[in-house]
C-alpha cells in the first residue's frame, strides 16, 4: 500500500505542493498541507478505486485542505512568497521586477472569488484537463469552462487596473 | 466553411482540449476569429504565469514514510504497564510505607493527591486482589483506547 502512495507522491507531489504554495504563499505551510493530503489519502486508500486516475481524488483532498487553511488563515502572507522567487541568475533590477510582478499576481489571485480561483489553480498549477477539474470539484463541464474563461479575464483585469 | 466557434470553444483550442481540425483551420483562416483567438491568448497570460517549477523538498518522501511507519511500542503503554506493576507490588507491601515513600520531597498539593491514592489502596484491600486487578485492567484499557484515538493520522476526507 505504501508503494502505491509513493507512486502517487512521485506523480502528483510537486503539483499538489505548488497548488498549496499558491494558496498559502509559504513553503513550510505548503509542505504541511501536501503531507496532510497524502496522509489522508493513505488512510482512505481502501476507499479509492485503483483502476481510476488518482489525480482528481488527490486534488480533491488537497483543495479541501487548502479551503480549510484559507478559512482559518484569512490573510495570505503575500510578502513571504519566497516559493516563487526561484529566479535564474539575473540582474538586481530583473530580480526586483520579477518579485514585484509575482507579488501583484499573488494579490490579484487572492482578490479573485474562490470559485474562479479554484478552477484557475487546478488548470494552471495542477496542470489538469477540463475533465479532471470536473471530477475534482464535482462540477459540470460547462461550468468549468465558464469559470475558467471568466476567471482568466478577471485576473487579467485585476492586474491591469491594479485593483488588488 | 464552418460557422465561427463560440468563445468557450476558442478557449478549448488554446487549452489543447479542442482538437477538431476544422475548427483549428477556421481559427487560422477567419480574420475575426483569428483576432479573438489572439486577444484571448494574451488575456490568459497572467494565468499562465501562475505555473512554476518549484519542487517538493527532497526529504519530503522520507518524512512522509516516517509518519506512516508503524509506531514502536507506545511509550505511554509502557508507562501504563510499569504503573500497573508498581501499584500491584505496592499493594503487596504495607500501604503506610508507600505513603511515606511517596511523600518525601513532594509538595503538599501533590501529597493530597497521594493521600487520595492511598485511600484508594485501602479500599482495594477491602475489595480484594481480584477487584484491584479488574479495576486496573479497565483503567489501562481506557488509556489505550484514548491513546489510539489520539494517533497522528486524524480526520476524514472532507468532501
Amino acid at each position: 500500500m505504501q508503494d502505491l502512495l509513493q507512486d502517487m507522491v512521485k506523480t502528483y507531489g510537486d503539483k499538489i505542493y505548488r497548488l498549496a504554495l499558491r494558496y498559502t504563499g509559504d513553503r513550510g505551510q505548503a509542505e504541511d498541507l501536501t503531507q496532510e493530503t497524502f496522509l489522508r489519502a493513505y488512510k482512505n486508500l481502501n476507499r479509492f478505486d485503483q483502476d481510476k486516475d488518482a489525480g482528481p481524488w488527490l486534488f480533491k483532498i488537497a483543495t479541501n485542505l487548502c479551503r480549510n487553511w484559507l478559512r482559518d488563515n484569512r490573510e495570505t502572507p503575500v510578502e513571504s512568497l519566497e516559493g516563487f522567487s526561484q529566479m535564474t541568475a539575473s540582474s538586481p533590477e530583473n530580480i526586483y521586477f520579477k518579485k514585484e510582478s509575482e507579488k501583484e499576481l499573488a494579490l490579484a489571485l487572492d482578490s479573485l472569488p474562490q470559485k474562479y480561483r479554484e478552477v484557475i489553480l487546478l488548470k494552471h498549477v495542477g496542470e489538469m484537463s477540463y475533465e479532471e477539474i470536473c471530477k475534482t470539484l464535482d462540477l459540470q463541464m460547462s461550468l468549468v469552462k465558464n469559470r475558467l474563461y471568466r476567471g482568466r479575464f478577471l485576473l487579467r483585469d485585476l492586474l491591469e487596473k491594479g485593483n488588488v | 466553411m464552418i460557422q465561427c466557434p463560440d468563445k468557450l470553444t476558442i478557449q478549448a483550442v488554446i487549452d489543447g482540449e479542442e482538437t477538431d481540425i476544422q475548427i483549428i483551420d477556421h481559427l487560422q483562416s477567419c480574420p475575426r476569429c483569428c483576432q479573438i483567438h489572439s486577444e484571448m491568448k494574451d488575456a490568459f497570460t497572467p494565468a499562465d504565469n501562475l505555473g512554476s517549477t518549484v519542487k517538493l523538498p527532497a526529504e519530503f518522501l522520507g518524512r512522509l514514510n516516517e509518519k506512516l511507519s508503524p509506531q514502536p511500542f507506545p511509550a505511554a503503554m509502557a508507562a501504563a504497564v510499569i504503573f500497573t506493576l508498581a501499584i500491584f507490588s505496592a499493594y503487596l507491601t504495607n500501604p503506610g510505607y508507600l505513603q511515606w515513600w511517596l511523600s518525601v520531597g513532594i509538595t503538599r498539593q501533590i501529597s493530597y493527591l497521594i493521600d487520595a491514592f492511598i485511600d484508594l489502596l485501602y479500599i482495594s484491600h477491602i475489595v480484594g486482589p481480584t477487584g484491584v486487578i479488574i479495576g486496573l485492567a479497565a483503567l489501562v484499557a481506557l488509556e489505550v483506547l484514548i491513546l489510539n484515538m489520539l494517533r497522528n493520522v486524524e480526520g476524514q476526507i472532507n468532501v
